[in-house]
């Protein structure tokens, strides 16, 4: 302390002065005096030292001595009145706190023993006994109970509820999750509004006034007491000297309390905005060095709310500053009103990054987990950092996985992840996907518009298709044509991943999938579909499951297994409790350490499983068997006497039998609607007032038997245990079941109605359920609509189950309705990729229609019928579907007709007529001119370039496939753009021109993976190797291929023999013959009856002829390729086998047959095709033809064009081929020996630099020996 | 002088001091004392509850042991009990001083239950940094720091403190606010000191 005594009186006289104003006003005034430096100094610091000395010196001086020495304070055990004190449990300002014994009651109590004698004051002592009756008579689970107040020889003790735990002071060291801050901030202020209730006020609520037992429960303490019995019977038996009636603890003063006023309810209310924002993990708001300047700051500053780390919710920082609003006025009036505002901030905050889902209120303490945690708190933080998994939590019902997967959530809400919740349903009725719907819709309810769209992107068309509310928030997208099989799902998977991408930028995703053992197949097969994008992504899906369960579906067990054994997921298997965790389970819901033998016996009868024990002790809690009045363990606690029934369910429906009638009634009809349920939809069934309902779940909600649901308009409840929701629906008949699943069908129908089909999956599991109660008629059309709303979401197991199920209740299988389901099911067995049945149900349908004399579904199950066929290669059911199908519509309309056509035109081309297929097509053009409709101008448009293609006409299949590209783009078609691509590429590679092609392939094939266009995948991966040969990359080429061989294997396409083609091409051309007969033959066996006719047998015959000679042409005798017809259109199989044939009958130097073929090889040419896709040049052959007919000029016509050709491509190989050609054909005529050798030079050289070793020694055997 | 009756002695020595008599004060304090000393360690032996120990009890005991309140004036009274104050302070930091010296942590057993910022039981509430700081207190401003021992240590009230000092209540009151605000600096001034 500066100050010395020539400043002494100038420093009394402004400090006296000072303490005259208000306490916000001190400090400005100090600074305003016209006083030395020195002075202003000393004095702002007394003013600061003032307010600090509240509790100085208060105490008298032998009472600090006493404690200080430690001396005076008893210790242990001693008797106070009725009460034997056991220990100590602590020490404050306010007097010592002991354990005791009530010895009169036989409960432990806390006896908190008062210093100072007992006024004189015989008012005081009444008032303050009147305080401590309404103190005592505050009987509310969060408020620590009064039971006494009490005196004994001059000393006056409180007698109160002893509870174990801690005070929210030392909680509050540690940071609180804020779905954990809000519980407790709620329950304080439930204590609170209780208490302000019967006119009580706290007056001094501070942290170390509200305890948490060891279960987590709040307990305030001193309610509206402590300070009163220290004011009445403090030391002076007068207020402190200066304190006015400023009790309380200077920081968790309210601004009025430091001015001196009376405090009212108000008070308590910015105490305990301090508390919360202490409780939301931000400091004291008004924190400051001393406990002046803090008081100053209470008084006069804002409170400081800011937080490096993450910003408050906003409805939490609006309610905070309602809170510690200065004036009282501005406060919210009442506490009741600040728990509405409170929850509606907890309901608000599980936003992204902002905390998880509120807890559940009667939900478990997580005990005995911590290898379990320390795994899944490994797989967050790896999500964090961008590398995410899938683990599944398993385990039999009631072990504690939705608990630990809470656990989790609660961390990676801390951690900033958004953490979201899905349930799979148990028993179907729910959208498929339901699960994800869940989590995406809880999602995008809290993206802003434009972030959701943004999140959304491209995928909105698929997203909507899963999802009705991206529909209602962004529109309706443009509709999607038909994909082919699997196709839709990729789609709408890739979509899916697309998004999570999208979102993995903005924040990390923890996804709980809850009961995956219900989930449908769609929902399983997404999950493995994320699984296996998940190391990619900032995500953790944790999926909950039964282990063991009887009825687990197969498609689950299926799945799980693959998950597992393709390590895409991480397996933690849930363990039952041992009896320590047993115990502290117990001590944790009953805030108290249970009896050994309690203990033992539940854990004995309940082998450890936290479910089961918690609901046992609910149910022996219900029958009043655990506690005393007091709520201590009773001490008479016979356990000879207590039945612990033997099943979790018998406790359960033990539990059920002692809630009202009516609650009963409600509930029951809530377990059969789900596992969650809106009260609307209640009130509608159960005919009752929306009070009623609203008691029945109060009544259950206080049970612990059904859980509040997240924050919707409509209120809406689940189970807190699907084994609850059993027990409900068992307790009634079967006929009664089936009545008011009826009831609740007609419900939703009317509550939903004009849009009801949406709700199509519930309502018709409802009148399934429902069975004979049910309208057949109605049930078959919700049925349907569940079906197709389905199938249109890529869940074709699902729609598959709707179907199977509609046509299970038809008795009459010929009717018009049964072909519709037949043909419905046959589309989604067609994209499940199941060909048989679906052909089967296909021809059913067919069948039903045409006894029916319905040409236009006909027709319309014709199409996808022959694609079928066509991307099976089946070229003979192919053409006899079309064929029959015409024959059934000779007189039919046209558009119809020319639908057929179309098709059967394709079926034509694929069975090898290209001149009956340009016919057909010739046909339906004419007879879709008559009509517009743009599906049939789609199809036609397509077909039209498949038979083209087929045919090779390449310029009219080039204007086609631009046609259609137009008309695909239209329809937003992304398949049919893909399969336009795909004979763009084709055209680039007939034109000889690899460069481009490969350039092509590259933009394409990104539309192509994007709709998972298998057929075109394998096919550019193929041609990939096919360009790398060209180039005389014969590593690459290898690579490529096998690549390819493999990838159309695994995807099944009947094309593959093209592989092995092309396989045997790179191994002739690498010198190595045999192998490549051996891929040639293999080729050969693999190929199927189509447009290709028998290429692999061409190929063959010219590798053998190059080889093998004489084997050569014994093959070629045998089995002689089909060639070209003159002047009609072919093929280009027939096309390809004239090259393989005349090339196969040089080498064999069979040059008159070459020659026979010189006029075809003409007709060739002037197709305009440069080469197949093996790269070898046309001209090239045709000029081995002219050379074999002695057409010498056309011959150096040809192999002029062909080598310019391969040298602008460039194509090499091809250019070294026709030197050879040329050499040796000229070595054979005999007059232009040194051309001849010119060329072989030529060729030798080229064949050398290309290492193809088999060629460079023909042409040197050519060029040494002239043969 | 008997020791068998302080009362009769003490009462008339304290007659004798109001009526003038510097001498008799002399006398009388180790009486006092003795009394004072003896009643103090009774208490703080733990026969009773700390926490209702109290300094006025305390000396009201030893008035009541003392002083034949028949024959006395209640104004007395004041002046009797402004004695004891300052012998009680002697009584009990001498207490303090003897105990500090023993093993440290001796009486160190209570936990805190007060976990609120800041503490509302300072560390400053030591009796023997008390003492010191009273003692500066006193060089500066005589009156403040005798009222601070007279409440502190004699456990007097705002009114008994007056008579003691003949000033008005008010001024005590302001006395007390200032010299307990100047008594927090000092100590915490000195503490800092201490620790740099």
């Amino acid at each position: 302390m500066p100050t010395g005594p020539e400043h002494w009186l100038a420093v009394e006289r402004l400090f006296l002065a000072a303490i005259d104003r208000p306490v916000g006003q001190r400090a400005a005034f100090v600074d305003s005096a016209t006083v030395s430096p020195e002075v202003r100094r000393a004095v702002q610091e007394l003013i600061a030292r003032d307010a600090d000395a509240a509790a100085f010196l208060e105490r008298p001086a032998a009472a600090l001595a006493a404690e200080q020495l430690g001396l005076g304070t008893p210790v242990p055990p001693f008797h106070l009145g009725g009460y034997e004190v056991i220990d100590r449990l602590g020490v404050g300002g306010m007097g010592c706190v002991y354990r005791a014994r009530d010895l009169r009651l036989h409960r432990q109590v806390a006896l908190k023993l008062l210093p100072g004698h007992l006024a004189a004051d015989t008012a005081a002592r009444e008032r303050l006994h009147h305080e401590a009756l309404a103190a005592a008579a505050l009987d509310h689970p969060f408020i620590c109970k009064v039971y006494d107040v009490a005196e004994h020889e001059g000393e006056a003790f409180i007698v109160m509820e002893m509870i174990e735990g801690q005070t929210l002071a030392s909680r509050l060291r540690h940071p609180v999750e804020r779905s954990e801050a809000f519980r407790i901030a709620g329950e304080v202020a439930e204590a609170l509004e209780a208490a302000h209730a019967r006119g009580i006020v706290h007056r001094d609520l501070t942290p170390s006034n509200v305890m948490l037992t060891a279960g987590g429960r709040v307990k305030v303490l001193d309610f509206g007491l402590a300070k009163r019995l220290e004011h009445v019977w403090g030391n002076t038996g007068a207020p402190p000297p200066g304190s006015q009636d400023r009790y309380g603890t200077p920081a968790y003063m309210a601004p009025e309390q430091i001015a001196g006023e009376h405090p009212d309810a108000r008070a308590d209310i910015f105490a305990f905005g301090i508390i919360l924002c202490e409780l939301a993990g931000r400091r004291h708001p008004f924190r400051r060095a001393t406990v002046a300047q803090t008081l100053a700051a209470i008084a006069g500053d804002p409170p400081d709310l800011a937080d490096d780390r993450a910003p408050l919710p906003v409805l939490l920082c609006q309610l905070l500053d309602r809170l510690l609003a200065k004036c009282a006025d501005d406060r919210p009036q009442t506490m009741a009103e600040v728990r509405q505002a409170l929850q509606h901030a907890a309901a608000a905050a599980p936003g992204p990054g902002h905390g998880p889902p509120a807890a559940a209120p009667g939900q478990l303490p997580l005990v005995e987990r911590d290898p379990e945690m320390r795994m899944l708190m490994r797989q967050l933080t790896s999500a964090l950092a961008g590398s995410g998994s899938v683990v599944l939590i398993g385990g039999e019902p009631g072990i504690g996985k939705t608990r630990l997967a809470q656990a989790l959530l609660e961390q990676a809400a801390a951690l900033d992840a958004v953490a979201l919740v899905g349930h799979c349903r148990e028993a179907g009725g729910s959208v498929p996907y339901a699960a994800f719907v869940d989590v995406l819709e809880r999602l995008f309810e809290r993206l802003g518009e434009s972030t959701a769209r943004a999140v959304l992107g491209e995928s909105l068309p698929e997203i909507a298709r899963l999802m009705p509310t991206a529909t209602r928030r962004f529109g309706e997208p443009a509709p999607v044509t038909e994909f082919p099989l699997h196709q839709e799902r990729r789609l709408l998977f890739n979509a899916f991943l697309d998004v999570l991408r999208r979102l993995g930028r903005l924040a990390p995703q923890v996804f709980v999938v809850e009961d995956i053992q219900w989930a449908d197949e769609p929902t399983l097969l997404l999950l493995q579909h994320v699984a296996e994008a998940a190391p990619g992504l900032p995500l953790l899906v944790i999926g909950t499951h039964r282990d063991g369960d009887i009825d687990l579906s197969r498609a689950f067990v299926r799945t799980l297994d693959r998950i597992v054994r393709e390590r895409l997921a991480r397996r933690l298997t849930l363990h039952r409790l041992t009896m320590p965790a047993v115990e502290s389970l117990l001590t944790s819901m009953s805030g108290r350490r249970p009896p050994d033998r309690l203990t033992r016996t539940i854990y004995q009868h309940t082998e450890g499983n936290p479910f089961f024990v918690a609901e046992v002790f609910q149910h022996l809690h219900e029958e009043g068997r655990l506690f005393a009045a007091d709520g201590t363990w009773r001490t008479n606690l016979e356990l000879s006497d207590i039945r612990i029934p033997d099943g979790v369910r018998v406790v359960l429906r033990h539990r059920l039998d002692r809630l009202r009638p009516s609650t009963i009634r409600v509930l029951t009809v809530a377990s059969l609607i789900g596992q969650s349920f809106g009260t609307n939809l209640l009130e509608h069934v159960c005919g009752v007032t929306g009070d009623a309902v609203a008691d029945a779940i109060e009544q259950a909600e206080a049970a612990r038997l059904v859980e509040a649901e997240g924050a919707s308009r409509e209120p809406r409840y689940r189970f807190l245990h699907a084994l609850v929701r059993r027990a409900l629906s068992d307790r009634i008949s079967l006929p009664r079941r089936q009545h008011i699943h009826a009831r609740l069908a007609a419900a939703i129908e009317q509550l939903h109605a004009g849009r009801v089909d949406k709700q199509a999956p519930v309502i018709a599991h409802h009148l399934l359920a429902a069975g004979a109660a049910a309208d057949q008629a109605s049930t078959l059309v919700y049925l349907t609509l569940a079906a197709e709303q389905a199938r249109r979401a890529a869940a074709f197991e699902e729609a598959l189950g709707y179907f199977d199920a509609a046509l299970a209740l038809i008795d009459d299988d010929d009717s018009p309705v049964a072909a519709g389901l037949h043909e419905g099911r046959a589309d989604v067995l067609r994209s499940l990729g199941r060909f048989a049945p679906a052909v089967a149900a296909y021809d059913r349908a067919i069948e039903l229609y045409d006894a029916a004399g319905d040409q236009a579904r006909l027709a319309a199950a014709t199409y996808p019928l022959t694609l079928i066929h066509a991307w099976n290669a089946d070229a003979r059911r192919h053409l006899s579907v079309t064929t029959r199908a015409l024959d059934r519509l000779s007189d039919a309309a046209p558009e119809l007709r020319a639908r057929v056509l179309f098709l059967h035109a394709l079926a034509l081309s694929a069975s090898g007529d290209a001149e009956g297929a340009l016919a057909a097509i010739a046909e339906a053009r004419g007879l879709a001119s008559r009509v517009h409709d743009p599906v049939l101008e789609l199809t036609g448009a397509v077909q039209e370039v498949h038979v083209s293609y087929h045919a090779m006409q390449i310029p009219q299949a080039r204007a086609a496939s631009e046609r259609a590209m137009r008309l695909c783009r239209q329809a937003r078609d992304v398949w049919g753009c893909v399969d336009m691509d795909w004979h763009q590429v084709m055209a680039t590679i007939y034109a000889a021109r690899p460069l481009q092609a490969r350039k092509m392939i590259d933009q394409a094939r990104v539309q192509a993976e994007q709709v998972g266009h298998h057929n075109v995948l394998w096919f550019y991966r193929l041609l990939e190797g096919v360009l790398a040969l060209a180039a005389g990359d014969f590593k690459g080429a290898e690579e490529h291929a096998c690549a390819a061989l493999t990838l159309g294997d695994l995807y099944g396409i009947p094309w593959n023999f093209s592989s092995e083609l092309t396989l045997g091409q790179i191994a002739l051309y690498s010198g190595r013959d045999d192998d490549a007969i051996q891929h040639l033959r293999r080729a050969v066996a693999l190929e199927p009856d189509s447009y290709w006719t028998g290429v692999s047998r061409a190929a063959l015959f010219a590798a053998l002829a190059q080889a093998r000679q004489t084997e050569a042409m014994t093959a070629l005798q045998e089995c002689p390729p089909q060639l070209p017809v003159a002047n009609r259109a072919n093929v280009f199989g027939r096309w390809v086998n004239l090259t393989y044939v005349i090339e196969g009958l040089a080498w064999a130097d069979r040059l008159d047959d070459a020659a026979a073929l010189h006029a075809q090889a003409e007709s060739l040419i002037a197709t305009g095709v440069q080469c197949f896709r093996d790269m070898r040049l046309y001209r090239t052959s045709a000029a081995i033809a002219a050379a074999c007919a002695g057409d010498w000029r056309r011959s150096d016509e040809h192999f002029d064009a062909a080598i310019a050709l391969a040298q602008a491509a460039p194509l090499p190989i091809a250019e070294a081929q026709a030197h050879f050609w040329r050499g040796r054909l000229l070595l054979r005529h005999g007059d232009r020996t040194d051309d001849a050798h010119g060329w072989l030079r030529g060729a030798l050289r080229r064949f050398d630099d290309l290492r193809m070793s088999g060629y460079a020694a023909a042409a040197a055997r050519l060029l040494a020996h002239g043969r | 002088m008997s020791e068998t009756n302080p009362i009769v002695d003490v009462t008339g020595l304290l007659v004798e001091w109001k009526n003038g008599d510097r001498a008799a004060l002399d006398r009388m304090m180790p009486l006092v004392h003795r009394e004072l000393h003896r009643l103090a360690h009774r208490c703080l032996r733990g026969e009773r509850h700390a926490d209702v120990l109290q300094t006025t009890a305390l000396i009201n005991e030893a008035y009541l042991r003392l002083v034949d309140i028949t024959r006395v004036d209640w104004r007395d009274r004041a002046h009797f009990l402004a004695v004891c104050a300052t012998m009680m302070r002697r009584i009990l930091v001498e207490l303090a001083r003897s105990r500090r010296s023993l093993k440290r942590g001796a009486g160190a057993v209570a936990l805190p239950i007060d976990e609120e910022f800041p503490a509302r039981a300072a560390p400053v509430e030591d009796l023997i940094t008390i003492d010191n700081a009273l003692e500066a207190l006193a060089e500066l401003d005589p009156r403040k720091a005798r009222v601070i021992e007279l409440r502190f240590f004699g456990g007097l009230s705002v009114e008994e403190s007056a008579i003691c000092l003949s000033v008005s209540p008010d001024t005590v009151m302001r006395d007390w606010r200032l010299g307990r605000a100047w008594l927090l600096a000092h100590i915490s001034t000195e503490v800092h000191a201490d620790r740099s």
